[in-house]
Parts: structure tokens; C-alpha cells; sequence
């Protein structure tokens, strides 16, 4: 027990640079925007025929979304991943995504 | 009391308490003065980890352990059977790690993991430990679970599992089978590593042998009954590539003896003596963290989902093709989503606030030709501690009966999407593009 509180100790006793308590952890929207990525790639700028996010305006990527969500049929085909991701984004996080990178530079 | 609950109370204020900070010598130490967190394993569930937490936490020291030998991406490796110069591509590189604000990498071989002190011991004596600890080592080739396994069967039946040299030999091989030969592959019992793998470098090896070999045959010997997008691939199959034959273990496939000095490949049926044999052997979480105790006797390694947290070791988390992560499939894009979700987790438990709701995402795309591409889709969210599949975020590719005269057209417009995913994960969990095959 000694031994695992020694360290915590010491931490307390220095000056902290970045305090523990500054940590914050990342937003809804940040953590799908990095899930997005996962195929978008970083910052959602996209690779070959995987398309770019970042800069396509943000109310053509939530009516995408939207599209996939209400006919999710006519995204059968090459549309079917987004179809099945968009099925599961409620309406606040899919307006704050496209927001997020509709406002990304 | 436990150590996060000393974070979130008394531990949260002592920080704040700078006068106490002043009135001590300081013995300054990164470990002091920021929370840290130690990562075994810079492949996509590690490497997708520690940029998360940089981007998210710039102030964390994020340290990353991997060995030193040199490291080729598994996904599209089966392409570079076909194309072995396209091997180079694969590679990572890690120029990244060398930018400032970037984890810090740390080449060197692990020698033990000591979960309690959140631990790892270098082969050279050096121990690290961090705040957390988080295991993302990948797979061991369960070799010694083959009746025969030895070193002339590793020799004469690669299985490029893991991507590299052995993707050159099994190719290499391929080259070396005689028109109206034949060739073998034997698929290992569930779980493994990249549940499609083994099936799309059939569709790929049978689409080379009809290329080029156009008499022979390619023979897959399946420990298993059913496989990820079964219907899918064999539609495909049945289509495209009359010369493959897929036998299961209701077939007597199962693969019960090999014997590297004569070639021989017995199953619970029959003997083959292929031209080539691609053995790919069953798997489990490296020794590193079975002799920790850290798979609890399974073979891989429990995790709870909202922050792939041991439940044998606070603090240590497990991350990727190691961890017991059902339904989560053991691939690149689950790691990744993994890396993330537990970044969110470790900086949530760091700043002693409860961890916010994983989200965690697979697509798993396959080639069944070069230029012919299938999908699975998954979503995942925890319910009553467990991690479950989504229906409504969940499926796959449609059938080639339903798309009808259009199948041509999709296959290869998800086939380019393969290719564009490949670069984009890369560029995400490495920091780094590099030329795609």
C-alpha cells in the first residue's frame, strides 16, 4: 500500500503544469468525428473514393445523413455502410457532425 | 480506496494545493507533474490510442513500447500476394512519432508485463510504468496447437499472418505451383485475427491460379461451419472462381496433422499433398499477457467495454486483437475505434469524471477480386455491462441477387472504397499516408 501511494505523493508536492484536474474528456461530437475519420481519414479529408468531409458545406452533409436515415433502401448498394452508421446517430449529434466538419477549414 | 477514487477526491485537490508543491524539494520527474500513460504496441489499436490522447490531452505523457522489428500493415497485405512489390507500401514507418507533440515511441523488446505496478520491463532491465497502462500487443500463432508444427512446416507452409518476409514466401510459393496443381489453405477455428482474411486471399489466390494457373486447383480446409459474410464470398465464388473448393468441419476439414518435411496436410478425413499449403494457425493473446495473468486462463484477454479496463488489473486496459472485445471483431478498424474510445476513457478516469459512452464502429472491407469488393458494417454500444451489437447500425454488403445486373458496378465501386478506407485508417492511426498498392 506504501508503495502505491508514494508516487501520489510526490506528484502532489511538485508544481504542476498541467493539473490532472485540466483534463477534460472529448466531446459527443468530437468522439464520432473521430470515428468518422476511422474511413474519412484524419480531419475528414478523405482518400481516393472514400470521400472528404471537411469542406462540403455542413447542411449537404446532415441532409446525407438525413437521406440515409429516412430511406435507408435507396442507400442500398455503395451506400450501405453510411446507411447503416447514419441509422444510429440521433438528430443532434448528426447536425453537430456535419456542423463539425462543415466548419472545418 | 482505490486509486481513482483518490483522483476524483483528495488526490484532484492536493494537485491544486501549489503552496505545499513549493515548500517540498522538487524531484522533478515527467511523472510528477503530468499523468502518464504507458502503451505496449504502436499497431492500430496502440498507435490510434496514443495520437487520440495527444490530440484530446496534449498534456499526458503518452509513451509507446514496440518492438523493434520492422512492421507491415495486415490489412491488404493479401494483395501483395498477388503483387509482391506492392509489400513495400504496407510498410509503417512511425515519422510521426519524431514531430513534436508527438507520443513518444520507444523501439525495444518487452520482456515481462507486471499489471499490479502498471509495468513494463525492457529486455535491456529498464522498467516503465505509467498512470495507466494500456496492452495492445496483437496475436501469438498458436503453432504448437498443430499436431507436427515445427520448424520445416513453418518453412513449407507460411502463413503470412502476420504481414512481412512471409507474405514474400507464401507468394513466392504461389508462383511455384504447377498448372493443374494444387493448392491448400487451412482456416483456424474462430476467434482470429481479421475473421475475413483468410476468405478474401482465397477469392485473391483463386483469382491469380485462374490468371495464370488455369488447371489448378485451390482446396480451403475450414476448421469452422459458418465465416463472416459466407453468403457473400460464396456467392462470389460460385460466380467467379470455379476452381476453389471450400470444405467446412461438418466436411471432416478440420485440420488434425501437418508434416513439414513430406508436405503432408491431414484433416480428420483425408491426407493432401498439396503443391502449396498456407497454414494459418490458430491464435491467442501473446505470452506477455497470459503469463501476466491477464487472460484469466481463456487464452485472450476479458476486458469491460466502456474502457477495455481488465477486470483482473485496475488500470490496465487491453486493447484490440488481444481482448475478448465479442462482438467486436478482432480487425484494424476495430482497434482503431477502440484506440479512441479508450483514450476518451483514460482521460475521463484521469480527471476523476465518470467515462462517457464508447463510440465504437467496424467496417471490415474484403476483396473477392482485385478489382470486387464486399463490406460488413458494425456498431456497438454497451447494455447491462456487456458490449452489443446494434441491429440497426449492423449488416452487410447486398447480395449479388439483389443487385442484379448492377453487381459489377457496386463490387467495384466498394472495391475503390477498400482502397480509399486503407489510406485514410492508415493516415489516422499512424499520422502518415505513403503510397497505397
Amino acid at each position: 500500500m506504501a508503495q502505491r501511494w508514494l508516487p501520489w505523493l510526490a506528484l502532489a508536492s511538485l508544481p504542476v503544469a498541467a493539473p490532472l484536474s485540466a483534463l477534460e474528456p472529448p466531446s459527443t461530437v468530437a468522439r464520432w468525428a473521430a470515428a468518422c475519420n476511422g474511413c474519412h481519414g484524419p480531419e475528414g479529408r478523405g482518400s481516393g473514393a472514400m470521400p472528404a468531409l471537411r469542406g462540403q458545406s455542413a447542411d449537404a452533409l446532415a441532409a446525407k445523413l438525413k437521406k440515409w436515415q429516412e430511406d435507408p433502401e435507396a442507400a442500398a448498394a455503395t451506400g450501405h455502410v453510411m446507411a447503416r452508421f447514419s441509422a444510429i446517430l440521433d438528430q443532434e449529434t448528426l447536425r453537430a457532425l456535419a456542423d463539425h466538419y462543415g466548419a472545418a477549414p | 480506496m482505490n486509486r481513482r477514487r483518490f483522483l476524483n477526491g483528495t488526490g484532484a485537490a492536493l494537485l491544486g494545493a501549489s503552496g505545499l508543491g513549493r515548500a517540498l524539494p522538487s524531484a522533478a520527474s515527467s511523472r510528477g507533474s503530468h499523468a502518464s500513460v504507458l502503451i505496449l504496441g504502436a499497431g492500430f489499436a496502440g498507435a490510434s490510442l496514443a495520437w487520440a490522447l495527444k490530440r484530446w490531452a496534449p498534456s499526458l505523457t503518452v509513451t509507446v513500447v514496440a518492438a523493434p522489428e520492422r512492421y507491415w500493415t495486415c490489412p491488404f497485405s493479401n494483395t501483395a500476394l498477388l503483387k509482391p512489390a506492392d509489400l513495400d507500401a504496407l510498410e509503417v514507418r512511425y515519422n510521426a512519432f519524431s514531430d513534436a507533440g508527438a507520443p513518444t515511441l520507444i523501439r525495444a523488446r518487452v520482456r515481462a508485463v507486471e499489471p499490479e505496478h502498471r509495468a513494463l520491463v525492457l529486455e535491456d532491465g529498464r522498467r516503465l510504468t505509467g498512470d495507466k497502462l494500456v496492452l495492445a500487443p496483437g496475436i501469438e500463432l498458436a503453432t504448437d496447437a498443430i499436431d507436427g508444427y515445427d520448424d520445416a512446416a513453418a518453412a513449407r507452409f507460411p502463413h503470412a499472418w502476420e504481414a512481412g518476409p512471409g507474405s514474400l514466401r507464401l507468394a513466392e510459393r504461389l508462383r511455384a505451383v504447377p498448372d493443374g496443381g494444387l493448392a491448400v489453405m487451412t482456416i483456424p477455428p474462430n476467434p482470429y485475427r481479421c475473421p475475413p482474411g483468410p476468405y478474401e486471399r482465397a477469392s485473391l489466390l483463386a483469382w491469380w491460379l485462374q490468371e495464370h494457373r488455369p488447371r489448378a486447383k485451390l482446396l480451403l480446409l475450414d476448421s469452422k461451419d459458418r465465416f463472416t459474410k459466407d453468403a457473400l464470398f460464396k456467392a462470389a465464388w460460385e460466380a467467379r472462381y470455379p476452381n476453389l473448393e471450400w470444405q467446412g468441419l461438418s466436411d471432416g476439414a478440420g485440420l488434425r496433422r501437418v508434416d513439414g518435411k513430406t508436405g503432408l496436410i491431414e484433416t480428420d478425413f483425408e491426407r493432401f499433398s498439396p503443391d502449396l499449403a498456407n497454414v494459418i494457425p490458430p491464435q491467442r493473446a501473446p505470452a506477455l499477457l497470459r503469463r501476466a495473468g491477464l487472460d484469466g486462463g481463456q487464452g485472450w484477454c476479458p476486458i469491460e467495454p466502456t474502457g477495455f479496463e481488465s477486470p483482473l488489473a485496475p488500470d490496465v486496459h487491453i486493447l484490440g486483437d488481444a481482448a475478448i472485445a465479442n462482438p467486436m471483431p478482432k480487425s484494424a478498424f476495430a482497434a482503431n475505434s477502440q484506440g479512441k474510445a479508450c483514450a476518451a476513457a483514460l482521460i475521463a478516469d484521469l480527471a476523476g469524471v465518470p467515462r462517457p459512452d464508447p463510440v465504437l464502429l467496424n467496417t471490415c472491407y474484403s476483396l473477392v477480386a482485385p478489382d470486387a469488393g464486399i463490406a460488413v458494417v458494425g456498431s456497438y454500444a454497451v447494455k447491462g455491462g456487456r458490449l452489443e451489437s446494434l441491429a440497426a447500425g449492423s449488416g452487410l454488403s447486398p447480395s449479388r441477387s439483389a443487385l442484379g445486373e448492377s453487381v459489377t458496378t457496386v463490387r467495384g465501386a466498394e472495391a475503390a472504397h477498400a482502397r480509399g478506407w486503407y489510406d485514410s485508417i492508415r493516415a489516422d492511426a499512424f499520422r502518415e499516408g505513403g503510397p497505397r498498392p
